[in-house]
């Protein structure tokens, strides 16, 4: 079914942000799983069909006070029909395998405005008894909302931004092509954050295997079995998230000469990786290639038994200002090895946080959060919760989002 | 304070640009005595030609004086750098001190890229990040992180 109608009338689509079960089908709306008492005082559910008039694909005003009704006959907390809103129990087909057993007319004192109103009024009426004996029992069941891969990139629609009124912003992410480089911690989060945006593509790079200390810097709860099966980390997790949506597309390798072009191609790269000389090599291409970018990185040391260090997102844009080298914000060397200044230390809500801010930034870029500082580089420092920004362009405040 | 009589002789010493008599050998304290040194100042020893000048500390470790040796005091500032406490006496620090502060065997070569990030500043930089070749004013109870952020 389309969601077309439901996206375009306000009525209908605050009917499905609410959780009613809806269906647009034959010319009429359904409504499922309406709780109401039946002559045995037992809570059953049926479903109201609605008379539905769209013109180019909006909700009219409803044109009468009537309903049909799928279901037993609807009582009162006795027992007792609902003798108010009787019209007529003929059954009739009303096309497209839809049957009504029932005939309502629920005469408001003033015409129904809209759908919203005529649903709740009746729902109102049927399960009001029901509630009496099943407390809290109702039609607003939150069904899951498939959603066709002509209209969106996921497989079931993005009810929270609907529902939150956001889409207007959410739609700023569509466009995009993103590749995230580095399926470690960082990158792990990253794609849960990114896969729940409408981009249209995320492409996944890395070399490694998912094993058994990357789950704890992972989102989600990795089982036995996945462990044991020692997938690749790309393959790992396209497999996870394509549950939820389209468009992620797992290349089984990492970054190098050979391949890098292929970022390239890309509207906005993420990096996420360790190796200071590949960093240096994507950074290079893409900056050369006008392809805009956020490195992540993170360093983490151990002192008196307690952990302190900084979190990092350094950003590269057409608007990044010239008098601050890249290379001194990003460490395009050889990572030491084996030193006190180069530990291991990665926690999972660190490398949260660093995928969380990445994404904030890169966001930001696309219009969806507003941004007027447009800062470069921007620093997490754990033991005093301060936030740091840095690299800001000359111009105070810029017009436009910076797009590729 | 006297140090006991034997083998002592009569020196003269500078201590802040101004002469003092006194003996040696002699005590540290007996010389931040002599000078008046206030808390949280520390003497120290000129040392002649490219070398750094030798920290006096308080205590009583027994020195041996030279004639027209000179001293002089120096504010010191308590910062924190990675966690620990460091004790300092340079009004400001650059990016390469910062860095063997904070690590006992900093990297050679420069080819490691450290971020640098302050705050407890004194005005006008309370808080901020420091690029490599520049210098930040410090004051008591500063705080400095500095890592390599490399890691994913």
């Amino acid at each position: 079914m389309s969601q077309r109608p439901i996206n375009r009338s306000p009525d209908l689509k605050r009917l499905r942000d609410e959780g009613y079960d809806i269906e647009l089908r034959a010319g009429y709306l359904i409504v499922r799983d309406i709780p109401y008492l039946n002559a045995k005082r037992a809570v059953k559910r049926g479903s109201l069909i609605l008379k539905l008039e769209l013109a180019d694909d909006i909700a009219q005003a409803p044109g009468d006070h009537t309903a049909y009704f799928s279901g037993d006959y609807p009582c009162d907390q006795n027992g007792n029909a609902i003798e108010r809103i009787a019209n007529n129990s003929n059954r009739v087909q009303l096309g497209d395998g839809l049957i009504a057993d029932h005939y309502f007319s629920a005469k408001p004192k003033i015409p129904y405005p809209d759908y919203h109103s005529k649903v709740t009024t009746y729902e109102a009426i049927l399960a009001g008894p029901a509630q009496t004996v099943q407390r809290g029992v109702t039609a607003r069941t939150f069904p899951v909302v498939e959603s066709s891969e002509a209209e969106s990139v996921f497989r079931y629609v993005d009810t929270a931004s609907s529902r939150a009124d956001i889409g207007i912003a959410a739609e700023k992410l569509a466009a995009d092509r993103v590749a995230i480089v580095g399926l470690g911690g960082t990158g792990a989060y990253l794609l849960d954050l990114v896969s729940k945006t409408h981009v249209e593509e995320i492409h996944l790079y890395d070399g490694d295997m998912f094993s058994q200390h990357n789950a704890f810097r992972s989102p989600g709860a990795a089982s036995g079995e996945d462990l044991a099966k020692k997938l690749p980390k790309t393959t790992y997790f396209a497999t996870i998230y394509s549950r939820m949506r389209r468009g992620i597309v797992d290349h089984r390798r990492g970054i190098d000469s050979d391949n890098v072009k292929e970022l390239t191609l890309m509207s906005f790269v993420f990096m996420c990786i360790d190796n200071g000389p590949t960093k240096a090599l994507i950074s290079q291409q893409l900056r050369a290639h006008d392809v805009p970018f956020v490195d992540t990185g993170m360093g983490v040391y151990l002192v008196n038994s307690a952990i302190g260090g900084q979190v990092r997102v350094t950003s590269s844009t057409s608007e990044r200002p010239s008098d601050v080298d890249i290379g001194s914000r990003i460490p395009f060397g050889e990572s030491a090895v084996g030193n006190d200044y180069s530990t291991n230390i990665q926690i999972a809500e660190l490398n949260s946080l660093n995928a969380a801010l990445a994404v904030i930034r890169w966001k930001k870029m696309r219009g969806f959060y507003h941004d007027f500082d447009h800062e470069h580089h921007c620093t997490y420092t754990i033991d005093g919760n301060v936030i740091t920004n840095e690299d800001k362009p000359k111009a105070a405040r810029l017009a436009e989002p910076s797009l590729r | 304070m006297k140090e006991n009589g034997k083998n002592q002789h009569p020196v003269r010493v500078h201590i802040n640009r101004k002469p003092y008599e006194t003996v040696t050998p002699t005590t540290a304290a007996a010389l931040y005595d002599l000078g008046q040194i206030p808390n949280h100042y520390d003497l120290f020893r000129e040392v002649g030609g490219n070398l750094e000048d030798e920290p006096v500390p308080r205590g009583s470790d027994v020195l041996n004086l030279k004639p027209d040796e000179h001293f002089y005091s120096e504010r010191e500032y308590t910062i924190i750098v990675n966690a620990r406490p460091k004790k300092v006496t340079d009004p400001a620090l650059s990016f390469e001190q910062l860095v063997r502060l904070a690590f006992d065997q900093p990297p050679t070569g420069g080819s490691t890229l450290f971020t640098i990030t302050f705050r407890n500043g004194p005005k006008p930089n309370r808080e901020g990040a420091l690029l490599e070749g520049q210098s930040v004013k410090i004051k008591n109870g500063m705080i400095f992180n500095v890592t390599a952020t490399d890691k994913s």
